[in-house]
């Protein structure tokens, strides 16, 4: 499986037991009322190993900021999006753009065209090289199928490349075989109008497993700041399949597809793609994996453009031990982008919107056990090509330490960087940020963003250092604080150039490097179990940012981050068939925005073994309140408070 | 490339990671004296029950009972892994109007009483060729390893993206002259016809 763990090779063990311990453990171990006894070997199956001492090894040693959300915690979160069940990850910084816009981030920087945080679905990257971001409305996994969502905060770009400068999210959805049966779920509310789902897994023979799936989405109109509708409602449709097939005990063949699709009055898109994986299991825990998988997103935006993306990726990868003390993992990619873009406003505009790119990249990674189960040392190098900047490199170092058993302390140094995009990075199109103004000769000229092919790529150097702590069974403290030293990093408004022109000119501002400086800072995750069925997780992020560069540059793409961030949650089994999850977030002003707090409630009640209904409030705190601040070419909304309730049945 | 930070970043740096070690070292020394005493985790607890489970769907041959109303014998081999939640999951609970008693044993020569016999992942080298043995004296044998698997143990826990597999080797059943209730086996992962 392309898992952060695996990926990173500190173990060949099923990563979703991860942070288990230091995250969810005791809770998730004893959440029953009663005993696993009475269970039928059927429900036993459907139990998840969430705090094997074995196994929540793996991420209690690692030495980088990981996170993770299992199903269970997504579905008690009652989030019907892949953001809003980033938001109870401490540190991650969550804002509603509009209806179906996202801005996020971790570690700063964080607004609608966040850049630095690289988003990968099943393996296949989603963060796209158009403009340096993600289109998360066309992310609608079907979250009762997703296993898990890993989190990495900080630089992962030894082992996932370029752009993993402040995060990597990873989602990894259950196999076919982890999905037999059939699942249906309808639902609505009062801004997440309609919702509905199905999937059925079955076999297709012995060693065959088989899923498909479709799900449907309507969101209503948020407001704007003065109440009136931001016109900004929106449909979502998905349908896909999913195949794993085990020809031997060794070996794992999963073939994937999906087809998504948005409507809304000012942006239409769909994304299609198809994934393949090989995994193959050698002797003495060495394994080999190969994956291939094609990816076209369309998108018609008539405030920004319209662009057509195909890519193509092929990677491979193989993990190997050299005697006791070495786990090294290697492996190569390449990849293909074909893009053709349109024009869809004067505000927009192309000006040479077909272009092929290339990205070639190979990387190693040895984990060396200076003394067994007490300290271990990672050390990696990524390689990569790209047609921007040439060849990248991206080298890290980590270290952890085992004092005893139920501590880890860990520090690291990396260095990450963000690659220039289709839209800084070359003279693909220009942004309009405006009205016309006065220049020389008395002409009017209009200020116009344009790209620099001469750019550099941003480049992070991380400190880190963490902490991971079990002090008795029933709490556990996860503590990481960090040092960001950014130089490179792109804006506009660094130099001008006044083109002349007729009705008006161009004020043409191109992309520079203009920017250098550092943010540090910190999350805490402090996770207590007062008794078997009730589980409270407290979390907090500190983040200070501190930027300089010439006069002009605009810190639109570098903006002051929440400094503070609270999170407080509650899952709570009320008897054996009500569970109430509760959650409140404390999120810091940002430039423009004031500080907000907020509250969502689910209440579930099981009304048989396989029929669950489910309530939830969300935003409850007040009507209605902004996340983000304004931002060029795009709409922003505020986020209502909205109540659903849905039905979902497993047959 | 520009290794090294410039000057006055790497003063600023140093003075933030002077703290950051004096906070690490307070974080040691601190709570050390806590910690150790943990749980089962929950896969021994899920295992633990799940052995419960296969004595229901497993028939011995009469003989290997003394009479209609001796217990079933769950033992295990070596270190045992469930703490006491092997007990907890057996306790006050029949099974075809037998009681379940549970043996933790340290030799193998004991395991030819025992009805189920659960071999934990570090002791299956101890067992060598005593599996067809144990098999003919009528052991429903369980282990958790892919060693188990092939060396010809009956059941073997498997772990599947985070959940309690298990493997029936059906033939090596059949020579322990067990029945296997057809339900079991179908909820069992399909082993490789050719193994």
């Amino acid at each position: 499986m392309t898992s952060i763990l695996t990926r990173r090779s500190v173990s060949a063990v099923p990563a979703a037991a991860l942070m288990a311990v230091v995250l969810n453990g005791h809770l998730a171990a004893q959440s029953e009322t009663r005993s696993f006894a009475d269970l039928s070997i059927e429900e036993l199956m459907n139990e998840t190993v969430t705090s094997v001492s074995k196994k929540e090894q793996p991420l209690f040693d690692s030495a980088a900021a990981i996170s993770v959300l299992s199903n269970d915690d997504i579905r008690r979160s009652g989030a019907t999006t892949i953001p809003d069940a980033l938001r109870l990850v401490p540190g991650m910084d969550v804002g509603t753009v509009n209806s179906r816009e996202f801005a996020v981030s971790s570690r700063g920087f964080n607004f609608v065209f966040s850049n630095k945080l690289l988003v990968l679905v099943d393996g296949r990257a989603v963060y796209t090289s158009l403009f340096g971001g993600v289109y998360w409305d066309l992310q609608q996994t079907m979250l009762e199928d997703v296993d898990r969502i890993e989190v990495i905060k900080g630089p992962g770009a030894t082992i996932w490349g370029a752009n993993a400068v402040n995060g990597v999210i990873n989602v990894v959805s259950r196999s076919a075989k982890d999905t037999q049966g059939g699942l249906l779920y309808a639902g609505g509310g009062d801004v997440y109008q309609e919702m509905g789902g199905v999937r059925y897994g079955g076999r297709l023979g012995e060693n065959t497993y088989y899923r498909v799936f479709a799900s449907y989405r309507s969101n209503d109109d948020y407001p704007l700041a003065n109440g009136q509708s931001a016109d900004d409602q929106w449909q979502g449709r998905t349908a896909g399949f999913r195949i794993d097939h085990y020809p031997d005990p060794d070996t794992h063949l999963t073939w994937q597809a999906d087809v998504m699709d948005v409507r809304s009055d000012i942006s239409d898109g769909y994304d299609v793609n198809t994934l393949g994986r090989w995994t193959h299991r050698l002797p003495a825990g060495s394994s080999v994996e190969v994956q291939a998988y094609y990816d076209r997103l369309y998108r018609n935006e008539s405030n920004r453009s319209a662009p057509l993306t195909d890519t193509f990726d092929l990677t491979a990868q193989h993990t190997f031990g050299i005697g006791d003390r070495h786990d090294v993992i290697w492996g190569a990619g390449y990849r293909f982008i074909d893009n053709l873009i349109k024009q869809t406003t004067p505000l927009n505009t192309v000006r040479d919107g077909q272009f092929q790119t290339q990205l070639f990249s190979a990387f190693v990674q040895d984990e060396f056990k200076l003394v067994p189960n007490r300290l271990t040392l990672t050390t990696g190098l990524k390689i990569e090509h790209n047609d921007y900047t040439g060849i990248e490199l991206q080298p890290s170092i980590r270290i952890a330490f085992k004092p005893t058993k139920t501590q880890t302390v860990w520090a690291a140094v990396s260095r990450a960087v963000r690659t220039p995009d289709a839209v800084d990075g070359r003279d693909t199109l220009g942004v309009v940020v405006g009205p016309p103004a006065p220049g020389p000769g008395g002409g009017l000229y209009l200020p116009e963003i344009v790209g620099n092919p001469d750019l550099k790529s941003e480049v992070l150097w991380a400190y880190e250092m963490g902490y991971r702590f079990v002090p008795v069974s029933q709490v556990s403290v996860d503590l990481a604080v960090f040092y960001n030293d950014y130089s490179n990093l792109i804006t506009f408004g660094e130099t001008a150039d006044f083109v002349p022109g007729v009705p008006v000119g161009t004020l043409e501002l191109p992309w520079m490097n203009s920017l250098s400086g550092h943010t540090y800072g910190g999350e805490m995750a402090v996770t207590v179990t007062p008794s078997e069925t009730w589980r409270l997780i407290a979390g907090y992020s500190l983040l200070l940012q501190q930027l300089h560069g010439p006069a002009g540059a605009s810190r639109d793409t570098a903006r002051t981050p929440p400094t503070h961030q609270i999170t407080l949650r509650s899952s709570h089994d009320l008897t054996k068939r009500a569970t109430l999850d509760v959650q409140f977030r404390y999120v810091d002003q940002i430039d423009g925005v004031p500080g907000y707090v907020t509250a969502d409630i689910r209440f579930a009640y099981r009304l048989t073994e396989r029929l669950e209904l489910s309530l939830v409030g969300q935003n409850l705190m007040d009507n209605r309140h902004p996340e983000q601040a304004v931002s060029p070419i795009t709409t922003i909304s505020e986020v209502p408070r909205g109540f659903y309730g849905k039905l979902t049945w497993s047959f | 490339m520009d290794l090294i930070p410039q000057g006055t970043r790497v003063r600023k740096s140093g003075r933030f990671f002077t703290v950051l070690l004096w906070l690490g070292l307070l974080a040691l020394t601190g709570p050390a004296a806590f910690g150790a005493d943990h749980a089962v985790s929950k896969e021994y607890q899920l295992k633990a029950a799940f052995l419960y489970n296969f004595s229901k769907f497993v028939q011995w041959p009469p003989e290997r009972f003394t009479d209609e109303k001796s217990p079933i014998v769950i033992a295990v081999l070596g270190d045992n892994p469930f703490g006491d939640e092997l007990e907890n999951a057996v306790r006050g609970r029949l099974v075809n109007g037998r009681s379940i008693i549970i043996k933790i044993i340290d030799r193998l020569e004991q395991a030819g009483a025992a009805q189920v016999l659960f071999v934990e992942a570090k002791e299956e080298r101890r067992l060598g060729d005593s599996l067809a043995l144990l098999h003919r004296a009528g052991v429903l044998t369980v282990g958790e390893t892919r060693q188990f698997a092939a060396m010809g143990g009956i059941i073997t826990f498997t772990l599947a993206e985070d959940k309690v597999r298990f493997e029936i080797n059906q033939l090596a059943g059949e020579q322990a002259g067990l029945k296997i209730n057809a339900q079991l086996l179908k909820l069992a992962t399909p082993v490789r016809k050719s193994s």
